[in-house]
């Protein structure tokens, strides 16, 4: 059926025809009954579209329509953005945002640049390159670290030219330094950790994480002293052992 | 006649009467309530579509020109807003669909069965209501503004934006693809 018979069919059905029109059609579709198959069906969906007429009752109220309106109808109605260029908005925000992470990055890594605690470059491994500069404490007081382990009469002596101190066994409290130096401080040639003074033998064995050069021996993995936290019964002080070197030992693991 | 007090009301509540704004939505409120429904097939939606409608017209008021009917530039609106909303519930529809042959009906329609209802004329109803709700609203629009409310052609055309030659033949069309849906469901017992 063609497209043009089959709307005159569909205006017929629905009434939108001049008497002389649906006249016409309804002699030809006399004896065609596919088109008096069609005319029916668009009979029907007539008859069926006007029963559709009928919806429930609504339950909208004025109050409601007030409380819709003093909600949002009060509110100036935006204007819409006109200009061409409102996709601008996107590189830009990228950029900044590119800019921003590489600011960031770029911080992060110079903060990674501070001072270094090494003992022995040499012969413990921190996980950073070689080539990445190193500072070095140039004193740490061992208090800090072996206070608790250390008998009270311990009399510890710094060397490579720093100076000597000593604890008072009296001093209830003895202060506790841990000291990252500044630039100035840092010594290029010495590059690793004076040397505290060996703790309980008063020998001078330097004790744990004590840099190579800072015992004035010259070796790169210097004696090392382990303390342990049990007291020997004699003298009452925390057992020290001495180990070979200090190569191999890490620090803080 | 009507018209001009149309206008009168709107000039009133343009000035900041909202007297005369409640008067024109007493008077139009069922119209657009009754397009509505046939275009979301729910009460609720319909109810919101009223309220949304009312309140553009109202933000707007000023952009309305006195040459158009007001009720066509309302049920422009409201053609609007349908179209909006079908898009946006494209997922509930797909939920509905999943639901048992309309279990929740009841909620949301608002229909009140008859107790001797004709079981034949409800099944073709349901299968019309149903192919109705499947065309695309452009479709839809048109049917609904022609064959069920019953508009006049020079109307429905200010209302779509259109001629009356281009209502006229998106009718047409609308027509064919809705018989194409529905003559499976209501030929299948010829």
């Amino acid at each position: 059926m063609k497209g043009k018979f089959e709307d005159k069919l569909a205006q017929l059905a629905f009434g939108e025809l001049t008497p002389e029109e649906a006249a016409k059609i309804e002699r030809e579709v006399h004896g065609d009954p596919e088109a008096l198959r069609a005319l029916s069906l668009y009979k029907d969906m007539k008859e069926g579209l006007r029963s559709l007429s009928e919806v429930p009752e609504d339950q909208f109220s004025k109050e409601r329509l007030r409380d819709a309106i003093l909600t949002q109808g009060l509110r100036p109605v935006a204007p819409r953005p006109t200009s061409s260029r409102s996709w601008l908005w996107m590189p830009t925000a990228a950029c900044v945002m590119g800019f921003s992470l590489m600011f960031v990055m770029n911080m992060t890594r110079k903060s990674h640049g501070a001072p270094h605690l090494v003992i022995d470059e040499g012969s413990i491994s921190l996980g950073i390159s070689s080539k990445e500069p190193i500072r070095v404490a140039s004193r740490v007081d061992t208090n800090a670290i072996y206070g608790p382990f250390l008998p009270a009469n311990v009399r510890k002596a710094d060397t490579a030219g720093e100076s000597a101190k000593a604890v008072d066994p009296n001093e209830e409290n003895p202060r506790i330094l841990t000291s990252i130096p500044s630039d100035d401080a840092y010594d290029p040639d010495l590059g690793t950790l004076p040397a505290t003074g060996s703790a309980a033998a008063g020998s001078a064995s330097t004790v744990a994480f004590k840099g190579s050069t800072t015992a004035a021996s010259g070796s790169t993995s210097g004696p090392i002293v382990l303390i342990d936290q049990d007291t020997d019964e004699q003298t009452g002080a925390c057992k020290a052992t001495e180990v070979g070197s200090s190569s191999n030992v890490l620090v803080g693991g | 006649m009507e018209m001009d007090t149309d206008i009168v009301l709107v000039k009133k509540a343009r000035d900041g009467d909202y007297r005369a704004f409640e008067q024109l939505f007493d008077r139009h409120r069922n119209l657009v309530y009754r397009f509505a429904y046939q275009m979301t097939s729910r009460r609720d939606d319909a109810e919101d579509v009223v309220q949304e409608a009312f309140v553009r017209a109202y933000q707007n008021l000023h952009r309305y020109r006195d040459e158009a009917k007001f009720t066509t530039w309302l049920l422009r609106i409201v053609t609007n807003l349908c179209t909006d909303q079908a898009r946006m519930s494209q997922r509930r529809l797909a939920l509905e669909q999943q639901e048992a042959a309309g279990a929740l009906d009841w909620m949301t329609s608002g229909e009140v069965e008859d107790p001797v209802f004709n079981l034949e004329a409800d099944r073709r109803k349901l299968a019309l209501r149903k192919a109705l709700n499947a065309l695309p609203m452009h479709h839809k629009s048109v049917i609904i503004l022609r064959d069920i409310e019953e508009r006049e052609y020079p109307d429905m055309a200010a209302i779509l934006g259109c001629t009356v030659g281009g209502a006229k033949l998106r009718v047409l069309r609308a027509r064919r693809a809705l018989k194409e849906r529905i003559a499976p469901l209501l030929g299948e017992d010829r």
